[in-house]
């Protein structure tokens, strides 16, 4: 029987609601006020209405290139950190000696700051020193060496294999924990029935784990738009703006270009296109329950 | 109703991206981290004229000072029981950045460290920092510092800050490796040019730089490459908007640079390299050979153990005088001070940069000194002490990246980067700059 909530409910809300409005929603809002002005933040605000989204989208070449390498990082990240991560959840969710030790080791770089990461992988991909181009000399596969972050064609990609190592221990963890509420009875009468590993990954274990699904994939596309430490510590969006985020790039034009107008603006962008993408994915999957 | 409330959650979580990127968060103070442990000071300065009123002062600077203040600290507030500070130290990026934020929402401290040229200037133009023209006339600021850097801290008209210290930049070398493959010194970009050659055929890197998100390390020779085709008055008429960057001059400089690194005279990878990393790539003498540099090579490589003695120094030959890059450095005053707080800064100011004080402590401080007769430079800095006279007998141009915006030095380095991609040529680079100077200018 369903409990009609009272007044003194709704109270309990109010000290959390106040926080909320006061650090998240009003600067939200703020900010998209802000997005409508040309303002460097101490002359006085001078609207200009949507002209801050139109440069961005159709004057300002780095803007789209920030655009196109965020897009890019979503589906590699869709595919190559979901991957890796559910592989091992799968792994790790069977009974081994040392699987506790290999469980730790593998969420171990999550632990990790990620300036350190990037300063870690910075060293390791210099051309003249590092450790990649020093093991590929040592092994003989001399023609392999790159110049790695140097190299504007997979610059953003070298950072992305960084990105990977650091974060796969937390979608790793989330799998594990869904595989882990399986009902073993489910998976048991699968295999009586002839069904494959394969066959019982893709007809079971993921409609089982829908919701745990969505947590992941809806985290992911978030901070996959968020991405801006590794960034800014291996390269700064160099070289050539050619690892350039929507995250570095709204840092630049606000704090280092003072055009919070245009900064607030990229923001709005970002938040728009997570709305585009995550919500009507929630919905899709609620409803298809 | 539990799809709507999955709806809810995602939207809360999504709107904490956009609250992130609010303007005007005020700040708060800025995070101390000290880097060595406190050095007591075994002379203390004089105290002059107390002030009457009682007065705290908060100071934001660099954790590389967090030594030089420590020392004398306790010291001036002892001098000074009415006088109280409060200091916070960042590193240079976050401290630039907390400063932009304290401005746009009105919460500068009383005294900052700051560079000159626009990141200074900022503060100046909107009436954020203390004018202290007036200040430094009735308490003769002439004869209390050298010229140049009253003449470099005076940004938009006003002097903006009280000069802390002046930096040169040129071009430090291994003399071993000069030695070995009998190179001299160059005095021609071409004896330059030559130099590279040899050190490259003998399988050594001749110039180590770094770019990308340390582009004002290879704009250091870029600039020079202008000088060397522009020439002193052009290059100064660039740097102050009275002549354009798509000058012919600044073509050919460009050009040259992409020469430089189509002949491989930078090293590999330089693009993505870090401007730390640089200068210690001199320092086994079987990586790179020349650096271009300030003079605080020395005093880094000192506090890294490496001897010094095998390093030398040029001026970059870009002809004529060979006028090298400077900066200065100042602490500026919040245009808010009342008379008591300011004349409490000045005291500060004076004490910390006091002849006894730096006597106690040289190390603490970034040589040369901007105050007249305070201190000589130490004997042990060989190089320091070439750089500054080089500077004084062929004059210096305003750093690059402090004679433009932000906005615009980062065109530059981006330019910089595509020219040696080979994404961009240097007629489409010197365009881009000028561009960005163009919109700059019009926005302002």
């Amino acid at each position: 029987m369903k409990k009609k909530s009272n007044f003194s409910d709704y109270m309990f809300l109010v000290p959390a609601f106040v926080i909320y409005t006061s650090i998240v929603m009003i600067p939200t809002f703020y900010s998209l006020y802000v997005s409508l002005f040309k303002w460097n933040g101490i002359a006085p605000k001078v609207f200009v209405g949507l002209k801050n989204y139109t440069d961005l989208f159709f004057s300002d070449k780095i803007f789209l290139i920030a655009l196109k390498n965020n897009l890019i990082w979503i589906a590699l990240t869709l595919v190559f950190t979901m991957a890796i991560a559910m592989g091992l959840a799968l792994l790790f969710n069977k009974e081994f000696r040392g699987r506790s030790f290999f469980r730790s080791y593998f969420y171990f770089p999550y632990t990790l700051s990620i300036i350190l990461v990037a300063i870690v992988w910075r060293r390791m991909y210099d051309p003249s020193f590092g450790f990649i181009n020093e093991f590929l000399r040592l092994i003989n596969l001399e023609e392999l060496t790159n110049t790695w972050t140097a190299n504007p064609k997979i610059a953003l990609f070298c950072i992305f294999a960084a990105a990977l190592w650091q974060s796969v221990g937390q979608p790793m963890i989330l799998f594990l924990a869904g595989l882990q509420t399986l009902p073993k009875e489910v998976l048991e009468a699968a295999k009586v029935d002839g069904a494959s590993n394969f066959r019982t990954f893709f007809s079971v274990t993921v409609p089982l784990m829908k919701e745990t699904f969505v947590i992941v994939i809806a985290t992911q596309i978030i901070s996959s738009m968020k991405v801006y430490d590794i960034i800014k510590g291996m390269t700064g969006g160099g070289p050539a703006n050619s690892t350039q985020t929507l995250a570095t790039y709204m840092h630049a034009q606000a704090f280092l270009y003072d055009h919070l107008g245009k900064g607030t603006a990229i923001a709005v962008v970002m938040l728009l296109m997570m709305i585009a993408i995550v919500i009507p994915y929630v919905i899709y999957t609620a409803k298809s329950e | 109703m539990k799809k709507a409330s999955l709806i809810v959650t995602i939207l809360f979580v999504l709107s904490l991206t956009l609250a992130a990127c609010a303007p005007a968060a005020p700040a708060t103070e800025a995070p101390v981290v000290a880097t060595e442990a406190p050095v007591v000071a075994t002379d203390v300065p004089a105290a002059t004229e107390a002030p009457i009123e009682d007065v705290t002062l908060t100071v934001w600077t660099l954790n590389s000072r967090n030594a030089g203040i420590t020392a004398i600290l306790d010291g001036f507030m002892a001098a000074y029981p009415n006088i109280t500070l409060e200091v916070s130290y960042n590193d240079a990026a976050p401290h630039r950045d907390g400063l932009r934020i304290a401005a746009t929402s009105g919460t500068l401290p009383s005294i900052w460290m700051n560079w000159g040229g626009t990141l200074g200037g900022y503060y100046a133009q909107n009436n954020l920092s203390y004018d202290l023209t007036e200040y430094a006339a009735a308490n003769n600021w002439s004869a209390k510092f050298e010229q140049a850097a009253i003449d470099l801290s005076t940004l938009d008209g006003q002097l903006a800050g009280y000069p802390s210290a002046l930096s040169v930049v040129g071009v430090i070398y291994r003399k071993d490796v000069f030695e070995r493959l009998g190179i001299t010194i160059p005095e021609t970009l071409e004896e330059l040019e030559a130099a590279c050659a040899t050190i490259k055929a003998d399988g050594l890197n001749p110039i180590s730089t770094a770019s990308g998100a340390d582009g004002y390390h290879v704009m250091r020779i870029v600039e020079q490459l202008i000088e060397t085709y522009a020439g002193p008055e052009l290059h100064d008429a660039i740097n102050t908007y009275k002549e354009p960057f798509n000058s012919l001059a600044v073509v050919q400089a460009l050009d040259k640079y992409k020469e430089f690194v189509d002949n491989g005279y930078f090293n590999e990878g330089f693009v993505s390299a870090g401007a730390t990393d640089a200068p210690t790539k001199l320092y086994s003498g079987t990586d790179s050979v020349m650096v271009v540099e300030g003079q605080w090579f020395e005093t880094n490589a000192k506090k890294a153990e490496i001897d010094t003695t095998a390093f030398g120094f040029f001026p970059f030959p870009s002809g004529g005088t060979k006028r090298m890059s400077a900066f200065v450095e100042m602490y500026q005053f919040n245009a808010n001070l009342s008379d008591a707080e300011l004349d409490a800064a000045v005291k500060f100011m004076d004490y910390y940069y006091s002849k006894e004080a730096v006597a106690a402590e040289p190390a603490n401080y970034k040589f040369p000194l901007p105050m007249t007769g305070i201190a000589d430079i130490p004997e042990a800095n060989v190089i320091t002490k070439a750089m500054v006279e080089a500077a004084a007998a062929g004059g210096t141009f305003t750093i690059g990246d402090q004679a433009f915006p932000t906005e615009v030095a980062q065109v530059l380095f981006s330019v910089q980067d595509e020219i040696a991609l080979g994404t961009m040529s240097p007629v489409e680079g010197a365009a881009a700059v000028q561009e960005a100077i163009d919109t700059y200018l019009a926005n302002k």
